[in-house]
């Protein structure tokens, strides 16, 4: 069972969320995707074994055997190569490029485009007890976070028998977090009742409708005097599974990196509710 | 020499600089040799999402000039050029007549 959690607006709780589901969890593997700043690893403390460099695939051109002809430049649709036969010299925007390899699938002289790697951010492992902690970390500069996120769910997300994922996700309804949501059987996303929490919680299930997938709501920051968040989810037929109080200590506690489970102990039930009703589809 | 000039709209050589580089609205290709204008054309990637710099810069390299007129360009797009061994001179306001005027010793060289 894969559960992203995913929001529309940042700063909503995701990552309130989801740590504190995979702590209430006990088996688990939490990922944090949120690459361009993750911060689970705040919360959840893991004991971290291992740092790996992920890294993608861009062409190098060898100048020796190219005969600029430009059939890569053309083919490139990222405009990641440019040729110029006058001063026979290619340029190479590796930051451009999408690593699809057609520049060497078009090259008409063998050996003339090679491959070189280029790290784009760190993968980090550990475990906190019982949890299996993955964290994506994308290198400063680097214009996507899409190839990092599927280079690590397609490596780590096994398909292991009853295992539990739980996806920690960028803001947004942009690329990475397709990319995210993309694997997940379940999506919840957490909101705030606030207008913007409600106008970007709007454009989120648009999103996961898209994609067809099944999805419930999590009310953070919850006040009761205010109910848009509830009138829309009527509305669109999604639930509310689970509301989070507006809370001091909650907050307090959230700025010190204390995860909820130790601030709501009681609530540490529910989650675990909650999580059991969406594996067995009651949700 | 032939010359690349980022200008805004077509009006011949009273057509304005441009105030962007690869968004310029036209390009005018000026042969400082015979004095005269070469072609004008409509940027064609004006509205592209990206790599836009990189497509006008080497549209540049295959009209065969040999310098560059327009606003500071991005790192791209300067970087092909440079490749290119196209000079690019900086100008953001004026005409390209007023261009030419000011850049001509450095484009006799």
């Amino acid at each position: 069972m894969i559960i992203a959690v995913a929001s529309g607006k940042g700063g909503t709780g995701k990552t309130l969320v989801t740590t504190a589901l995979a702590l209430s969890a006990g088996e688990c593997t939490y990922i944090d995707l949120d690459v361009e700043e993750p911060n689970g690893a705040i919360f959840l403390k893991p004991d971290i074994r291992e740092e790996i460099a992920y890294t993608v695939p861009v062409p190098v051109i060898d100048k020796d055997k190219c005969t600029f002809c430009g059939a890569c430049a053309r083919a490139c649709v990222y405009h990641a190569l440019v040729v110029i036969p006058i001063s026979r010299s290619t340029v190479v925007f590796p930051e451009l490029c999408h690593s699809c390899g057609v520049c060497g699938f078009v090259c008409p002289v063998e050996g003339a485009v090679r491959e070189t790697h280029r790290e784009i951010g760190k993968i980090r492992k550990g475990n906190r007890g019982s949890i299996q902690f993955i964290e994506g970390r994308l290198n400063i500069g680097q214009p996507s976070a899409v190839p990092l996120i599927s280079g690590i769910t397609s490596n780590y997300i096994t398909g292991e028998n009853g295992r539990l994922y739980l996806l920690d996700s960028s803001p947004g309804t942009a690329c990475p977090v397709v990319e995210t949501l993309k694997n997940s059987d379940y999506v919840l996303l957490v909101t705030e009742p606030t207008p913007f929490g409600l106008n970007d919680l709007e454009l989120a299930v648009e999103l996961v409708r898209d994609m067809g997938k099944k999805a419930g709501i999590i009310i953070n920051k919850d006040d009761e005097r205010q109910t848009l968040i509830d009138d829309f989810c009527r509305r669109v037929q999604l639930p509310i599974l689970l509301r989070i109080p507006y809370s001091l200590e909650i907050q307090e506690a959230y700025s010190r990196g204390i995860p909820l489970t130790e601030v709501r102990p009681v609530m540490k039930t529910q989650l675990k509710d909650l999580m059991g009703r969406i594996t067995d589809g009651r949700w | 020499m032939k010359v690349f000039i980022a200008v805004d709209n077509n009006n011949g050589m009273d057509s304005l600089v441009g105030e962007r580089f690869g968004r310029a609205g036209y390009f005018l290709i000026y042969d400082t040799v015979g004095d005269a204008i070469v072609s004008i054309e409509k940027n064609a990637y004006q509205n592209d999402a990206q790599g836009v710099g990189i497509k006008i810069a080497t549209l540049a390299v295959e009209k065969g000039c040999s310098a560059a007129i327009g606003p500071q360009p991005g790192p791209k797009a300067e970087e092909v050029l440079a490749n290119a061994g196209i000079k690019m001179l900086i100008a953001d306001k004026g005409t390209a007549r007023e261009a030419i005027q000011h850049f001509r010793p450095q484009l006799e060289t």
